[in-house]
Formats: C-alpha cells, sequence, structure tokens
C-alpha cells in the first residue's frame, strides 16, 4: 500500500486539529503567551511530552505574579 | 476519477484456474457508471473476483481468513496450481497498475510505477457486518480510532497530569513544613514572649526577635565560656604541682636514707674502699674481652688480663656490700632528680596558667569570680616567679576559683540558651516565612496546571464527542433513509473516560432511548445498521479514494428495503470512487437491470474448473430493449417481451409512487392493461422537467430556465395503451392473434416503451424520480440536477 495518498481523516490530522484548539484556548485563558504557542502545540502533537514541561510552560506566566504576591505578603507580615 | 478500477486480470488465483479479465466500464454513455454489479449464483466466482480486490488492495486474504483455516496462503492458489504462479492485477482508468503475488506466506505487491496513485480498497463481507454492532467496546474503539485517535495530545495530557500530581505532593510537603514551623514558632512564642514586644502573632514577633543585635552576647559567651575551662586547667595543674611536691619530699627521704646507710658502712671500712670499689669495677671493665690488654694502662708494665681480672673480681667480692648501698644512692639520686625537675615544671605551668588567667579575667570577669575581689593586675606581679610559694599560693586562689566554677558555668549557661533561643526563633521565623512563599507560589502552579488539564480534557472531550455526533449523524441519516419513519437508529456512541480504548454504544427503539441494538433490533435492521455504520466510516474516511466492494452482504432484507440499499448506493457512489457489489440475489440483480442507468451489470456464469471464472457484460433492461430495436436480425418476440417487462416495471412504480388503485387479483399479478388503466388519470397531467447536458453528459447551468427541458407523457400514455396488447399477443403467448401486429407494430410498440422509460428515468442515476420535494418529485441526484417529476400526487 505504499501508494497510499494523504488521507485528511488521518489521527495525525485529527490530533493537529484538536491540538490547535487547545492552544488557542490556553492563550485565551491566559495560560500562555503568543510566543509559546509553538511550544504547547510540540507538547500537544508531538508524544514527547515529559514530566516538569507543562510546568515549566506554565509557570512562565506566573512567575512575575508571584514575585508581587511574594512582596505582598512580606510587606503585610 | 481517474483511480477508478477498469480491469482485473486473474491467473491461477483461487477459481480463476484459466487466465481471465474482468473489465469494468468506467462509463456508458457520457454516464459515469460507478457503481459495478457483479450478479451470480453461488459458485460462479464472486468470491474469486472480492478476495483478489481484497489482496491486491489490503494485502489480505480475504474470505480465507475464518476459522479452521490455518493458513490460507495454500488456498489462494487454484486447484493443481502452485502459488508460485498466481497473479492478481487490477489497472485503473489512469492506466496505473498493481499487481499481487505470493512469496511463502506473503503477499508482494508491485506497482507498474513508484508514483502511480491507487484507490485504497474497502471490503465488507457478511461475516462482517455485525462486526461493528456486536463488538466489545474495547474492539468497536479499535475500528473508529483511526478518526478519534488523538495520541499526541493524550500523551500531553497524561504528562499534564503527572506535573498536577508532582506539584499536588510538593505542596503536601511544603504545607506540612508551614504548619510545623508555624506550631513551632507559636510554642516559643508563648514561651519566650517578654512585656513590652509585639503581639499582633508569633510571626511579627520573630521578626522583632530576629532584628536583635546579637554579637555582643556572642562575643561575651566566647569569652565567658574560657572561664570554666580556664579554672578546670589550673585545678589541673594545681593537683599536678602537689603530686609533684608529694614525690619530691619522699624521692628527699629516700636519698637521705641511702646516704646515711653508705655512710655507716664507710664508717667500718677504710676511707678508700668506696672508691677502691670504683676503681676495680672499672679496671674490671677494661680488662674485660674481648679487648683484653697486654700492659698496664698507669704503668705500661706488661700484665696478665685473665688473671689480672680473676684477682680484682676476687677483690670485688669482699667489697659487694659497700658496692651494692652505693649503687642504691645513686639510683636514689636519679629518682630526686626527676621529682625535682617535675616539681620545677609544675611550679612553671602554674605560672604560666595564672598569667594568662589573671590577664584574662583582667578584661572579662565573670559575675561569680568577680565576687572574690580579686586583684587580677596585682596577683599577675606577685605570682610572676615560679617557686614552691608562689604555687602555694596559686592553689590557694585556685581552691577559691573551683568554688565558683559551677556560678561561672552557670552564668555561661544562661547566655548560651538566650542565643540558643534566638537562632530557633530567626530560624522558625525564616522557615516559615520561606514555607509560606512556597506554598502560596505551589498553590498558583498547581492551580494553573489543574485549570489546563480541565481544559485539555474537555476539548479532546467535546472534539471526540464532535466526531462520533457526526458519525451517528451520518449513521442515522442513511439508516432512515434505508428504514424511513421507522422509530429506531443510533442515539449515541461515548467513550468511556476511565478505560479511554473504550467506545459505548446506545440505540433508540421506539421511543426508548440508550438501549442495547443487539437486543431489540431485527436480524435484518441489525444487519443495515451495521452497513450504515460501516458506510458511514467509509464516507469519512476519504472516500474520493475509496473503492467499495460489498462481497453478498444482504440475504435477510425485502424486496422494498432491496430497493431503498440500491438507491442509497446509487445516491452515495457519487462520494466514493467506485462502488463493486458482488451478489447472488436475483431480486437485486433484477433491480438494477431495470433502473440503473449508471450502474455497470456484470454476470458470471456457470463455474467450471476447465474454465473457470467466466463473466459476461450484462446490460440494464433498457439497453437490451434498444440493442433488440436496432438488430439487424429483428427478433418481434424478444422486443415485445422486452418492452412488456420494461413497461410493466415503470407503470407497476408509478402505481406505487401515485397509490393509484388496482384490481386485486389472488394468486395473479397485474396485467399490463391494469396499470395503464389505473395511471391513465396520472398521466394526463403528468410532466417530466430535467437539465440539459452537454455531449459529454455534463449538466448545464441549473440557474439558467432554459437549460431546463419538459416532457408531457401524456402522449407515451395514449400511444402504449392503443397497442398494448403486442406485449401479451407477440411477447408472451402463443397466439395467433400475434400474427395480425406487424413488425412496425411490435418496433413501434417497443420504442413507446423505451421512450416513456427514457423520459422518466434519470439520466444521471437511472431512477424514476419518486422523493416528495415541495410540488414535484425528485430523484436522488444532487438537489440542483435532479430529475423532477409532476405532479406531486393525485390527490
Amino acid at each position: 500500500m505504499s501508494q497510499a495518498t494523504t488521507n485528511p481523516s488521518t489521527p495525525q490530522t485529527a490530533n493537529a486539529a484538536l491540538a490547535t484548539q487547545i492552544v488557542t484556548a490556553l492563550q485565551e485563558a491566559n495560560f500562555i503567551e503568543g510566543c509559546d504557542a509553538p511550544l504547547a502545540s510540540a507538547l500537544l502533537t508531538t508524544e514527547t511530552a515529559k514530566a516538569g514541561d507543562w510546568r515549566q510552560l506554565l509557570e512562565k506566566k506566573l512567575a512575575p505574579t508571584t514575585t508581587t504576591d511574594h512582596a505582598a505578603t512580606h510587606h503585610t507580615a | 476519477m481517474p483511480q477508478r478500477i477498469t480491469q482485473l486480470r486473474l491467473t491461477n488465483f483461487r477459481g480463476a484456474t484459466q487466465p481471465v479479465t474482468i473489465k469494468f466500464t468506467p462509463e456508458k454513455g457520457g454516464v459515469k457508471t460507478n457503481v459495478v454489479v457483479i450478479f451470480g449464483e453461488n459458485g460462479t466466482g464472486k468470491s474469486t473476483i472480492v478476495d483478489a480486490l481484497d489482496v491486491i488492495g489490503n494485502t489480505s486474504f480475504g474470505s480465507l481468513i475464518r476459522p479452521g483455516i490455518q493458513a490460507p496462503q495454500k488456498y489462494v492458489a487454484s486447484l493443481t496450481r502452485d502459488a508460485q504462479s498466481v497473479e492478481a492485477e487490477l489497472t485503473t482508468q489512469a492506466g496505473n497498475t498493481r499487481k499481487a503475488t505470493l512469496s511463502g506466506k506473503t503477499v508482494v505487491i508491485s506497482s507498474g510505477s513508484a508514483d502511480a496513485v491507487m484507490p485504497e480498497i474497502r471490503v465488507l463481507r457478511r461475516r462482517d457486518l455485525l462486526q461493528l454492532i456486536e463488538a466489545t467496546p474495547a474492539k468497536r474503539y479499535e475500528a473508529i480510532q483511526k478518526f478519534i485517535a488523538v495520541s499526541g495530545v493524550d500523551s500531553a495530557e497524561a504528562a499534564l497530569r503527572v506535573d498536577c500530581n508532582a506539584v499536588e505532593r510538593q505542596l503536601g510537603t511544603a504545607e506540612a513544613t508551614r504548619a510545623q514551623a508555624a506550631e513551632s514558632l507559636q510554642t516559643l512564642w508563648e514561651q519566650e514572649r517578654q512585656p513590652g514586644e509585639p503581639v499582633q502573632n508569633a510571626l511579627t514577633w520573630a521578626k522583632h526577635r530576629a532584628s536583635e543585635n546579637v554579637s555582643e552576647l556572642q562575643s561575651r559567651l566566647g569569652f565567658l565560656a574560657k572561664g570554666p575551662a580556664g579554672i578546670q586547667q589550673l585545678a589541673g595543674i594545681v593537683a599536678q604541682w602537689q603530686q609533684s611536691q608529694a614525690k619530691f619530699t619522699l624521692e628527699q627521704d629516700g636519698l637521705d636514707t641511702a646516704n646515711t646507710a653508705l655512710q655507716d658502712q664507710n664508717q667500718d671500712a677504710t676511707a678508700r674502699s668506696t672508691e677502691l670499689i670504683s676503681l676495680l669495677s672499672s679496671a674490671e671493665r677494661y680488662l674485660a674481652p674481648p679487648v683484653e690488654p697486654s700492659s698496664c694502662p698507669l704503668c705500661d708494665n706488661s700484665v696478665q688480663a685473665d688473671a689480672l681480672r680473676s684477682r680484682i673480681q676476687t677483690q670485688l667480692a669482699q667489697l659487694q656490700t659497700s658496692r651494692l648501698l652505693l649503687q642504691k644512692v645513686t639510683e636514689a639520686q636519679a629518682r630526686f632528680k626527676t621529682a625535682s625537675d617535675e616539681k620545677t615544671r609544675c611550679n612553671q605551668e602554674l605560672v604560666r596558667v595564672i598569667q594568662s588567667m589573671g590577664a584574662h579575667f583582667t578584661k572579662h570577669e565573670p559575675a561569680a569570680v568577680k565576687e572574690l575581689h580579686i586583684d587580677w593586675p596585682a596577683q599577675g606581679i606577685e605570682l610572676a616567679m615560679a617557686n614552691d610559694d608562689t604555687s602555694i599560693k596559686v592553689a590557694a586562689l585556685s581552691e577559691k576559683l573551683v568554688a565558683v566554677k559551677e556560678a561561672v558555668q552557670s552564668e555561661c549557661d544562661t547566655l548560651q540558651t538566650r542565643l540558643a533561643v534566638y537562632n530557633n526563633i530567626k530560624t522558625q521565623a525564616q522557615a516559615l516565612t520561606k514555607s509560606t512563599d512556597e506554598v502560596t507560589h505551589l498553590q498558583a502552579v498547581l492551580d494553573r496546571l489543574r485549570k489546563a488539564c480541565t481544559l485539555v480534557v474537555n476539548k479532546r472531550r467535546d472534539f471526540v464527542q464532535a466526531i462520533l455526533d457526526e458519525i451517528i449523524g451520518e449513521v442515522n441519516a442513511l439508516y432512515q433513509f434505508i428504514h424511513p419513519g421507522e422509530k429506531i437508529g443510533l442515539h449515541r456512541l461515548e467513550m468511556d473516560d476511565a478505560k479511554r480504548a473504550s467506545l459505548d454504544q446506545h440505540a433508540t427503539f421506539e421511543d426508548k432511548e440508550g438501549v442495547v441494538p443487539q437486543a431489540y433490533f431485527s436480524e435484518s435492521h441489525l444487519d443495515t445498521f451495521g452497513f450504515c455504520l460501516w458506510l458511514a466510516l467509509a464516507k469519512r474516511d476519504n472516500p474520493k479514494q475509496l473503492v467499495l466492494v460489498l462481497d453478498d452482504v444482504f440475504t435477510s432484507v425485502d424486496a422494498q428495503h432491496f430497493r431503498r440499499i440500491s438507491d442509497l448506493l446509487a445516491a452515495q457512489a457519487a462520494n466514493f470512487q467506485q462502488v463493486i457489489i458482488a451478489t447472488h440475489n436475483r431480486l437485486w440483480h433484477d433491480y438494477y437491470k431495470i433502473s440503473g442507468a449508471s450502474v455497470h451489470l456484470l454476470k458470471l456464469e456457470r463455474w467450471t474448473l476447465a474454465r473457470g471464472l467466466r463473466p459476461h457484460e450484462d446490460q440494464i433492461l433498457a439497453t437490451e430493449l434498444a440493442a433488440a430495436l436496432e438488430a439487424d436480425n429483428f427478433d418481434r418476440q424478444a422486443v415485445a417481451s422486452k418492452a412488456g417487462v420494461l413497461l410493466e416495471n415503470v407503470l407497476d412504480n408509478l402505481a406505487a409512487y401515485y397509490e393509484c388503485s388496482l384490481k386485486y387479483r389472488p394468486g395473479r399479478g397485474h396485467t399490463l392493461g391494469d396499470l395503464l388503466r389505473t395511471t391513465k388519470r396520472l398521466f394526463l397531467t403528468a410532466k417530466v422537467r430535467r437539465i440539459r447536458r452537454d455531449t459529454h453528459g455534463h449538466p448545464l447551468a441549473p440557474h439558467l430556465e432554459e437549460n431546463w427541458m419538459e416532457i408531457a407523457l401524456k402522449q407515451h400514455h395514449e400511444k402504449l395503451d392503443a397497442i398494448k396488447l403486442i406485449r401479451n399477443e407477440v411477447g408472451a403467448h402463443f397466439n395467433a392473434l400475434g400474427n395480425d401486429w406487424s413488425d412496425n407494430d411490435v418496433r413501434e410498440f417497443g420504442q413507446a416503451a423505451y421512450d416513456l422509460a427514457e423520459a422518466l428515468a434519470c439520466q444521471q442515476c437511472g431512477h424514476i424520480p419518486k422523493n416528495l420535494r415541495t410540488d414535484h418529485r425528485g430523484c436522488g441526484c444532487d438537489a440542483k440536477y435532479q430529475t423532477q417529476l409532476y405532479p406531486l400526487s393525485l390527490n
């Protein structure tokens, strides 16, 4: 079956379509920045996501907020 | 569609004991014939053709894969032939070829050219029909997995969950650390809080405490800690000095005693005896071997060493007592010297230690020592000389200091405890602050991870469910085509989220939802249900590349449902590259033979070992009638018969569509006269409206009115009604009356029947329009080009 043509309904294209939806939703929910979209897309499509990858990605936007929170905590304490 | 199969060539493949080529006509008179119907009674070789398509398209041994057949490859070759001689090759409309041969257990596929585009072949056999319906949820998932599997997202989701769990554990640890730090600090606060210190909470208090400058305390503790140690050291050296003093006295007494004893002995001996013993002892050692001198070292006279040494030893024996006393004195002197030296060292050490202590206490005097009112600078001067008097004073001073040593130690311990509490408060406050920060951060991270996880899970569920719902919608649409108006269908396909690779199936029956189809559906309903699910999945799976092959799939459906299935396939065939139907059912074959304008009919004649497969081109009835009308050797009986059958079929369909009344004739069908009579009222107003087509058979623009033509049907009916007797008198029975009809009459009857069938049938799908539209009936073609039959009804 080496001559089989590309199938538009392959799992890969379904996965890619879903990954695109998820990346858009993650951006809309303010979980990631636009510049991190390719990284999120890679996590969702390449089956190479490993422990810590998502945390690293989602902590990116969190870091400045946390610093501010820390300062506030210290101040009130 | 250049991938449509146009030819299948078989050599020694299964029933093809002789090389055979089966040709599939891709179009007929400008009309695409992408439905191929292969009709043959049982044992004529239908499965051979289907298996050949399966082996070329899917490298599958097709119908040979069944229980009881261990090595299907053994049975691919025709009887009396070997596997090496087997070949099955298909050719597409574009001229591309693909060939299957056998090599051991393996099917070897070779293509005419490497970049040839070939269709994908999907085969459905009767035994596979219920596979999807009756399969376990896991097996059903496998079948549909191709459309709903999102392994990349699944993998990412799993990694996301791993991160959630890891952060959750970290948060638990951080919270425990914080709680422990808070509890410890609270305890410290309650124990150590002093009046005037902050009272808000333990952390505020701790931070106040931690801000305290403790460097002076630390310095003071460092000096204070030397006090007890110094006193201890001093006391130790005093003890040593006292021991050395005692020893000194003892050794002095011993020396005195030894000297006295020697003096007493010397009073009885000559004054020189002591010296003599000494001299003789030296001379004896001098004369001892190995030197043994031969002359005296004093007078230089010759001597005999042996004799002289012997004489000296005799003299010494006589002087032995004096010699022993002298030896004791010598030993006592040595011990006395050692004791004296030790006492001197102790005296010196005491001075060094008391000087050092004095200097230290001058600057950092503990409170307990201060109460002794010692003038340390003065003491330093007074106790500067190392001797027994000084040591006696130091010993007295040491005694006083030892008495206050415990107090000094207590002072030191108090200070140390204070510093330890300070450090503890500081450590716990830092731990509380750090763990609180960590908890805050981890909570925020966990919150984001959980929300992201929920987002991914929901998106994945919605995505998959949307696909499943689309499949359900398609299945139900197909199912309603076959079973219109029946309250039966597929209700829901849904993933089992706990098991994931599992797909549950729920059907509707009457008004009840969520039923198990196998429990409620009839055999026929299950067959068509399985078929619709298979077809719906095929439609999702790149249908323009697919050739569907149905191998004698339907055996349990009645004539009415056969028609609907045929109509459905005719309508759905446009979605696919090609549909190949193999059937032994004559009802189905006849249905296509009567109304299959877009169908290529093949008939398989009786198979024999010697001749193998015998495919023959078959024609639809109208085409056969047209050929009979044009034949040089005019067969009037054949024309009358074929025209009659065609006409009766057309009128029977119209009578059914328009619910015309027919006289009931028990055990007999209706005659042509009956059918013409009952449809007469319909034909008074009946007309067909159809799109004009170009020379290639393509429809012209449908939005332009001039591209549509109308055909009134009244005159067709009138003409046929006038000569209807030809059907029986020439085409059916031996009847002398038939001789009254000329060949021209018969030709006219045949032509009129053909014209009516041609006028009514859609040029694309070959069917008489029957589907109810707004004001007319339409065929199953694309809505823009549908052939329209008026009126809608007779009421």
